[in-house]
Order: structure tokens, then C-alpha cells, then sequence
């Protein structure tokens, strides 16, 4: 048979398959090598040189966690547009930056094999101001954010996750549509690991956070702060009874946390917890950021930054009217400096950073029922595996913590659950404050100190309407539990408003009975804060 | 050949190596014995390990994570027994543990590294008493006092379901512990292979040797079968019908009940001995610092003080009940007193009989057989007398329920003849009755949150001490007035 032509042929056809078959095999090698080298890549983006930067978009390793894959996050607000109200998404209250192809307030990881988009600090703690209609808005580090809607965004992601649409194939259509190019690998992975992993993490986060289906809807610049820590110790929100379930505060600002520090004020609005650091690690699990994932140079760099003195709100930018706010000091030293500090910079006073009992200050009491002793103790788990960084400050309080007013004029609305759009409606007894007003604007109100809060909407952006009692006419508001809203033991009423109240930090010594002309001074001079 | 046998030199030679580092990370893995730093000496009493790791120790990771992955359970077992407000969730605290705010754990735990960090029992478990005197505040913690709102058993109940449950596996667990605790591969191992099915086993076995108590009423809060436990599980003894269901005792100023009988049926002589012998009950070995840690506890609670009486106390009323008081009860409750710290018999004293006859004097020598066994000295019971101890009455206000089984819950209530005395009533409610003496233990409130006590079961009667009963009401109230300052 030797010299058989076809016997020739077979033996050229076996040795380039066997190249073939190696080549093959080199690029199955190749592509295993690199898809473990990308698995455990783990890289943020960082910006070590701007702290103001590091802030807004820096990680706290909380997008190891509950990262949502880039493409996904650009992909959701066209995929599901009908869940937002308006488009993009801004229309949640982010702010984009020129230059950022992601809001302020998100960090970006490679991890696990995928470019993340996690939250940060920022989120919650970025606003904007205008000093009218017509200008464009300044972002403020620091400061409340004021226009983010938390509570919506949550719906949002699990609303869309769980849609039909939310599958492989329009996903990553989606994400192409909105500008990403990914290889065929890469894209392969997205359609048929990262889509059924984020929904069935959603999954879970749908359920763990059922808690805000049981109190008010929050609207922009608040969400209930204990809540989520709740749902990570797994407590069943609905065995937890009714006065103890809603938690919903305003966003704080962030600045000046270095005299906070040295003078162990208490901290949050009950004053749970007197370790900024401490806080600070509570604050950050929000994002995600679990003990063994936290990005500790990140936040470090962070906590520094928000400890050092150049994290000082802006001044304010329009006119004072200098002989008015000389007299409001003097009224302001006689009437407001023991708890709230000498002024915006110095925060010496006897009361300053101690809890106010709710006996005294009367506010809504709800958010304070809502942190307990059962809460408190468990948090002293948190951390457990790290002696250094264990949580073993937080205690129950019997009131509101009374804090500095660094910045008040971009603090507004007031008091913990932001139930009083003005400074200047805070200085009326609650029966002349207003019912209802809205939030999530942020034009400056000059004469009452805030954001104005009687526009419904501007152009095709509506604002949330905050109601702080029933303000439907008597006979439909008869038939609600608590239409009033009134909380006279000092014990939150459940309700449809609860914790939503207005009452309280009233009467002749929170000078609420000063004459009018007394109040406008008070205003005009904590404008220089 | 002498080739073959250089082979065999080089494999013996391999495996002696890798035997000997396995030996080596096994001990460092599981054995290394690390330190607790404690504080002072009541840290040291609320938190202190008795050496019991080794016998009873749970890995602290698992034991943290387990109300978190299993809160159906923590809310069934928690809430078995109690009215519709009893707080079903709150971790180990559900179970009514006394939990400082700032703590890794509540009251009563340690958590000692021995290979890792386990968690085992102490006495404090047992002997703190949370109280609040208004709903509305946090509560307070009294070391040494009885841990009246302790559900031991379901606390037990809990573990155990949690063991039989399909979540209590390593792909269920781990991804939780390593939310907290930073794992290394070989932990991951360790947890897969070893601890998880390990600590599922200890937990059956547990569950099985204290199969007996299903068979018998509920402790229900503050209480547990306290002789029934070392009878069966110690000395295993066959289980038989008896029902020893008991109220934690306090153990303040110990040392003045030297030479008197303790226990509440005098089971034993000495406050050595009932330190001893609870020790040993939570699994502590009598080897190493046994004795003298036991000695340490002894001399900590000879003197240990109760919190004084927070309400007000009428002190003109107080003085009048001081003299009834010394014609009524000093004779058996006073320090000194002719028949303090004696057993009064059951015929005279006629409190429910059950605990006494739960402990034979053959119960007693068997267990004195193994405890000596096991090296433990000066820690001799006896089986019960026949009635119950007389105690000195020290920080009386915050031992409610009353009676050696918990059976009547006010001292207003224990000085009324026993028709009158509540049949049914909620325990484990710990908000200060302060007019009747007691804790809150009738009405709406406790009702909601407690657990019902019905004296009607056996081994829960409430009959018998009626010493005052028959005094007149103006005496009575004055009595009572004093009771508040003991």
C-alpha cells in the first residue's frame, strides 16, 4: 500500500489537525488564563489627588458587593423608563458632572470579572443649590442631597430587574444602545452571569427591604437610615410593631466632622453613637461597604478628608443684610447658642452634641422609637472578626441630639425628618407652619432661608409632596387614623404620616414667641453660618 | 534490597513529615488557647469563660450568624408561650438575654479562642436580672440577680431546629460568616469539613439528651429543670416522671448563707459545691485552674450587693412593717434567724412538692460518683430535704416570680392565702410592678408580652407558704412597705 496517494493525504490531514487541535487548545489556555486573571482583577477607580473627587466618586468597597455591571447601570434607565419619571438617570435626583461618565455619588470597581458601579458616601451627601430659576446649579460636597430620591431608586432596580425586559438579550441591546462595546466574551458573560446574578440579588434586596413598604414614602433627601441595618440582621419588619417602624430622616450634611470628633458630640439625629469613626463604618455598610469588603484606604482617605478643615460648606452667596443679622446674633446667642454653638464656625455652647430629651424638644418621636436597645445591642456584632474597628458606641438616647448649624442655609428642610421646608417657618409655633409643602427643589429662599417649597413643579420636573398631617378636607380626613398627626405622649402614633410631624422645638424658649421682626433678624444671621 | 530499603526509609521519612505538620495545624487550627481581656472583675463574671471551650464551645462566627439566617425559627422559639407583642426577632436577645449595648454578645457568654473563637455559657447566663421600671426606657442589667427573663429553653429549641434545618450547611452558612469574617481557603475547608457538620452533630446530641424535657411542662422563662439536667445528662440516669422545673436563684451576698443549706431543697452545703457542680453542668472540666476559678466566683458573689429598690418606700409605713416583719418572718428569712437557711418541710411548708421529689439521696451519690471522677473536690450534693430552704431575703423586689418554682408573681400576691392567688399569670415581663412588688405580671401589658404560667400544670403550684396571709391589711401594706428595703 506504500505510495498511496490517499494514505499521503490522510497523513497531511492528521498533522494539521493536530495543529489545529493545539491551536485550539492554546487559545482555550490562553482565554481560561485570562478570564482568571480578569475574574480576579480588582481595581477602582481612584483620585488620591482630589479629595473632593475621591468623595464623589471614589469606592468604599461597597461595589464589590452590590456593584451593579456597568453596562447594566447605563443600560436600566432606557430599558425600564416607564419606572422613572422622567429620563435618565437624573430624573432620580443624581447629578452629573461634565467629564463623568457616571453621577456623583457611584464609584466604579473591576471586580469579579466586570467594571462595577457601586454607591459611596457622596450619594447622600452631594446637593445643589441655585440662587434663582434661571441658574445653573452648584454642586456642594457635603451638603444633604437634597434632590436624590433613595427610596425611588431602590424601587427602581427592583422593579426593572424583575420585568420581563429584564433579560440577556435587551439588556445587553440596551447597553449597546447607550454606548458600550464589549467583546463577544465579555458580552457573553454579562448576558448569562452578571443579568441572573444582579436579579437574583435583587431578589433578596426586594425582600430584605420590605420594611420601607410599611411607613411614608420617603421622597428626595431622606430614607430611613436603620432600616437597612435591620434588614441585615434579617429581622422581619412586619413582627416589629408599628411605632417602632419608621425610621425616615433627612440626609445630614457632612462638613466640619474634625470638632464633631474632638468634642465627642453625639452623632445621627438621636445621638445613637458618639465615634465619628464609628459612623462613619455604620454610614458606609449602606453602600455595601461589609467588613470584608470595605475599601479601607479609600474610606480612610475619605474620613480624613472629611475630618480636615477644609471641609467647610460655601458661603452664602447672596446679599446679608449686615445691621439685621448683627441684631439676630445677639438674639441668637440669647435663644439658640447653648445647644446649636456660638455660631456657624465655633461650636462652643453647654448643650452642643448632647441629646435633647424628646420630653423637652417634643419633635416627632418616631425615628427615635425606631432605634432601640435590641438594635443597639446587636450592632456591637458588627465588625466582630476586627478588635480595632468593632461597633461598641452605639447606645439608645431618650431624645434628639442637638448639632451644630455649619452651612444651616443648605440644611433645609429642618429638623431630623425635615418636616419644616424654612428656618423661618421653624420659628413659628407648629399650628402656623405649613401642612403640606414640597421638597426636591433647589432655588434658594432668601427671605425665609430653605428652598422654596410652594412650587408643585417647574417645567416637566414635578416635586414631592411632603404632607405633615392630613390636609384633605375634615370629613375625608376624619376617617384616618391620626389625621392630625399628633404625637402628645411623646411616643410615635402610627398612621399615614407618621413620622412626619412638625411639632415640637417650639414655645418662648425656642423662640417661637418672638416678635416677627426678631425672627426675620434670627434668619438673616444664620445666614453668615 | 538495600535499595528498596532506602526507598522505604525516604517514605517512611515523608509520611513522619507530613504527619507531624499535620499534627502541628490541627493544633494550631483547633487548640491554641488565646486570652480574654477583661475589664475588671464584673466583666470578668459577665463575660468571663469558665474553660468550658472544649466540651461546649460553639465557633462564634456560626453561633453570630445563625439568628440571621434562621429568623423563622428565632421567631417561632422565641415567641413560643408568649403574648402577641413578644418580640419575635433582636438575635439572641429575642430570648430575653440581657444585652449591653457595646457587647460582641449578651450577658452570660464568653467567647474565647481555643483553635477559634468559641462561645460557651457562664454563670451570669443565669444570674442577671433585666429589669426596666417603665416601658419606655432601656433596661437595666443586676449582676447576680435572676435571670427572670431568660428562655433557656428556647434558646435550646432554636439551636437545635436550626440543626435539623437544610440552611444549616456550609453553602448556606459561610457565605454569610464571610460577610464578617475574613476567610482564607483552608477556614473554608475547615468550616465545610469540620466545624459546620461538627457543630450539626453536637447540636443533635444535645437535642437528644435533653429529649426528657419535651415530655414535661415548659420551664418558660427564668427557670429550667435545674436537678433533672445533671440526673439525666450527667449521671445518666434513665429518664423517669419527675419534674424539677425551678426559678434561677440570685446570688448575691453568698457569703452570708455559710453554714446553711443551699439549693432551693438544700441539695447542697457549701456555695463552693453549687459552684462547683453548675460549672461542671456547663461543661467546664475539673482540671487546670478549676478550683481556682471556682474560688474566684465564690468570693465574688459572697459579697455582690443587689440594686436598691427604685420607687418610692414610705419610710413611717416601712418602720411599722419592720415589727411585723420580726414577729412574722424573721424568724425564717432574717440573717441569724432560729430557722434560716433550714429546710422547712414540705408538711409545714406546703409549696409544691414536685422539685423535692425530682432528687433522691441515690441521685445525689451518683452524681458525687462521676463528679469525683472526674477529679472535682469539695463538690458533694446530697439529695433533697424534705421541704424547701428558708433564704435570707436579699434584693427581694427584683426576685419575682416568688416561690422556689416561680408560681406566684407578686409579694402582695404571696401574702394573700393561696385561693386568691392568680391561677394563671405572664412571667418574663420585665417591667417593675413597683406598687405590688414584683414584675408586671397581670393585665393587658403583660398579657401581650409574657409568657403564660399556668399553676394548674404540674410542678407550677402555687399553694402553700401562707405566712401573712392572715394579717390585717393596714400590717400587710406596712409589711410589704419593708419587704421593698431588703
Amino acid at each position: 500500500m506504500r505510495g498511496y496517494r490517499g494514505q499521503d493525504w490522510f497523513r497531511t490531514a492528521r498533522r494539521v489537525a493536530r495543529y489545529v487541535a493545539a491551536l485550539i487548545a492554546v487559545l482555550i489556555v490562553v482565554s481560561i488564563a485570562y478570564m482568571a486573571y480578569d475574574y480576579a482583577r480588582d481595581e477602582a477607580d481612584e483620585f488620591f489627588d482630589n479629595p473632593i473627587k475621591q468623595f464623589k466618586y471614589g469606592s468604599t468597597g461597597g461595589d464589590r458587593l452590590a456593584g451593579i455591571p456597568s453596562d447594566i447601570f447605563k443600560a436600566l434607565p432606557e430599558l425600564c423608563r416607564d419606572y422613572l419619571p422622567g429620563k435618565g438617570w437624573q430624573s432620580l435626583g443624581f447629578i452629573f458632572e461634565d467629564g463623568m461618565d457616571r453621577p456623583i455619588g457611584t464609584s466604579k470597581r473591576h471586580h469579579l470579572g466586570f467594571d462595577r458601579i457601586g454607591l459611596n458616601c457622596s450619594v447622600c451627601h452631594v446637593g445643589t443649590y441655585r440662587t434663582n430659576a434661571e441658574s445653573r446649579p452648584v454642586v456642594v460636597a457635603g451638603m444633604p442631597a437634597n434632590r436624590l430620591d433613595l427610596a425611588r431608586f431602590a424601587q427602581f432596580l427592583t422593579s426593572c430587574a424583575l420585568d420581563e425586559r429584564f433579560n440577556p438579550w435587551q439588556v445587553s441591546q440596551a447597553a449597546e444602545r447607550a454606548g458600550e462595546r464589549r467583546s463577544v466574551l465579555k458580552r457573553l458573560l454579562l448576558e448569562f452571569v452578571g443579568v441572573p446574578a444582579m436579579r437574583e440579588a435583587l431578589i433578596l434586596a426586594r425582600y430584605r427591604f420590605r420594611f420601607l413598604d410599611r411607613e411614608v414614602t420617603p421622597g428626595p433627601g431622606r430614607f430611613d437610615t436603620f432600616g437597612p441595618a435591620k434588614a441585615l440582621l434579617n429581622w422581619p419588619s412586619e413582627r416589629i410593631p408599628p411605632e417602632q417602624s419608621v425610621g425616615i430622616v433627612d440626609f445630614p450634611s457632612l462638613w466640619l466632622q474634625g470638632p464633631r470628633e474632638t468634642a465627642h458630640m453625639r452623632l445621627h439625629w438621636d445621638g445613637n453613637n458618639d465615634s465619628v469613626e464609628e459612623r462613619n463604618r455604620s454610614a458606609g455598610f449602606g453602600t455595601g461597604a461589609i467588613p470584608t469588603q470595605a475599601d479601607r484606604k479609600s474610606l480612610n482617605f475619605t474620613r480624613d478628608w472629611l475630618l480636615s478643615d477644609a471641609n467647610q460648606p460655601p458661603k452664602y452667596p447672596l446679599p446679608i443684610d449686615s445691621a439685621l443679622a448683627d441684631r439676630g446674633k445677639g438674639l441668637y446667642g440669647e435663644y439658640c447658642s447653648r445647644c446649636h454653638g456660638a455660631n456657624g464656625r465655633d461650636f462652643s455652647g453647654s448643650l452642643v452634641g448632647t441629646v435633647d430629651p424628646i420630653t423637652r424638644i417634643r419633635t416627632d418621636p418616631c425615628r427615635l422609637d425606631n432605634y432601640t436597645h435590641a438594635l443597639a445591642a446587636e450592632q456591637g456584632n458588627l465588625y466582630a472578626a476586627y478588635p480595632a474597628e468593632r461597633f461598641s458606641h452605639f447606645r439608645k438616647t431618650d431624645g434628639y441630639a442637638n448639632l451644630p448649624l455649619d452651612g444651616i442655609w443648605l440644611r433645609a428642610p429642618y429638623l431630623h425628618n425635615g418636616s419644616v421646608p424654612t428656618i423661618r417657618d421653624l420659628l413659628e409655633p407648629p399650628e402656623n407652619r405649613p401642612k403640606a409643602f414640597y421638597r426636591g427643589y433647589d432655588v434658594v429662599d432668601q427671605r425665609r432661608l430653605g428652598f422654596i417649597a410652594d412650587l408643585a413643579q417647574e417645567g416637566r420636573n414635578s416635586f414631592f409632596r411632603y404632607e405633615t398631617q392630613c390636609t384633605a378636607n375634615p370629613a375625608q380626613c376624619a376617617s384616618e387614623r391620626n389625621p392630625e398627626n399628633r404625637h402628645d405622649d411623646n411616643v410615635c402614633v402610627p398612621g399615614k404620616w407618621a413620622g412626619n410631624s412638625n411639632r415640637g422645638h417650639d414655645g418662648p424658649v425656642y423662640g417661637t414667641d418672638l416678635p416677627a421682626p426678631d425672627k426675620d433678624a434670627i434668619v438673616e444671621y444664620l445666614k453668615t453660618f | 534490597m538495600a535499595r528498596v530499603g532506602r526507598i522505604a526509609i525516604w517514605l517512611v521519612a515523608v509520611v513522619v513529615v507530613l504527619a507531624a505538620a499535620g499534627a502541628v495545624l490541627v493544633w494550631w487550627k483547633f487548640f491554641t488557647e488565646g486570652s480574654q481581656p477583661l475589664a475588671d472583675d464584673r466583666a470578668r463574671f459577665h463575660y468571663g469563660s469558665l474553660d468550658s471551650e472544649l466540651v461546649a464551645g460553639l465557633p462564634y462566627p456560626l453561633f453570630m450568624i445563625l439568628p440571621r439566617v434562621f429568623p423563622d425559627l428565632i421567631e417561632k422559639y422565641a415567641t413560643e408561650g408568649y403574648g402577641p407583642q413578644k418580640a419575635g426577632y433582636g438575635g439572641y436577645g429575642a430570648f430575653g438575654l440581657s444585652w449591653e449595648e457595646g457587647q460582641r454578645l449578651p450577658i452570660g457568654l464568653s467567647i474565647k479562642r481555643l483553635g477559634y473563637e468559641r462561645v460557651t455559657l457562664n454563670c451570669a447566663l443565669c444570674h442577671t436580672t433585666s429589669y426596666r421600671l417603665s416601658r419606655n426606657e432601656p433596661p437595666h442589667f443586676a449582676v447576680g440577680g435572676p435571670a427572670h427573663t431568660l428562655n433557656l429553653q428556647g434558646l435550646l429549641r432554636f439551636l437545635f431546629a436550626a440543626s435539623h434545618d437544610r440552611r444549616f450547611s456550609a453553602s448556606r452558612l459561610l457565605p454569610e460568616i464571610a460577610l464578617h469574617f475574613p476567610l482564607d481557603p483552608l477556614d473554608w475547608l475547615d468550616y465545610s469539613l469540620v466545624l459546620i457538620p461538627a457543630t450539626r452533630a453536637a447540636l443533635h446530641l444535645a437535642e437528644h439528651e435533653l429529649g426528657w424535657m419535651n415530655q414535661k411542662p415548659a420551664w418558660g422563662p427564668g427557670r429550667d429543670d435545674a436537678f433533672n439536667l445533671p440526673k439525666f445528662i450527667l449521671t445518666q440516669t434513665p429518664w423517669d416522671k419527675t419534674i424539677g422545673n425551678t426559678d434561677f436563684p440570685a446570688v448575691w451576698r453568698l457569703g452570708d448563707r455559710s453554714g446553711g443549706l443551699i439549693h432551693s431543697a438544700g441539695e447542697a452545703k457549701s456555695v463552693y459545691a453549687v459552684v462547683a457542680t453548675s460549672a461542671i453542668g456547663i461543661g467546664s472540666l475539673p482540671v487546670h485552674d478549676f478550683e481556682k476559678r471556682n474560688e474566684w466566683i465564690e468570693s465574688f458573689i459572697a459579697k455582690l450587693e443587689p440594686p436598691k429598690f427604685s420607687g418610692n418606700i414610705d419610710p413611717a409605713s416601712a418602720e411599722r412593717g419592720k415589727a411585723v416583719y420580726a414577729a412574722r418572718c424573721a424568724e425564717c428569712h432574717a440573717e441569724g434567724g432560729a430557722r434560716t437557711g433550714t429546710a422547712i418541710p414540705l408538711a409545714e411548708v406546703a409549696t409544691d412538692p414536685e422539685h423535692v421529689l425530682a432528687w433522691r439521696q441515690e441521685n445525689a451519690e451518683r452524681m458525687n460518683a462521676v463528679v469525683r471522677t472526674l477529679g472535682a473536690r469539695r463538690a458533694d450534693v446530697q439529695g433533697a430535704q424534705d421541704g424547701y430552704v428558708a433564704r435570707p431575703l436579699v434584693g427581694l423586689w427584683l426576685l419575682g416570680p416568688y416561690l422556689h418554682n416561680g408560681s406566684v408573681p407578686t409579694l402582695l400576691d404571696l401574702l394573700s392565702p393561696p385561693e386568691q392567688r392568680p391561677k394563671v399569670f405572664f412571667r418574663g415581663y420585665d417591667v417593675v410592678d413597683l406598687e405590688k412588688v414584683g414584675f408586671l405580671s397581670t393585665g393587658a401589658e403583660a398579657a401581650a408580652n409574657g409568657f403564660l404560667l399556668d399553676t394548674g400544670l404540674r410542678g407550677n403550684g402555687n399553694g402553700g407558704h401562707t405566712y401573712g396571709s392572715d394579717l390585717a391589711e393596714p400590717d400587710k401594706r406596712a409589711l410589704l412597705e419593708y419587704l421593698k428595703t431588703l
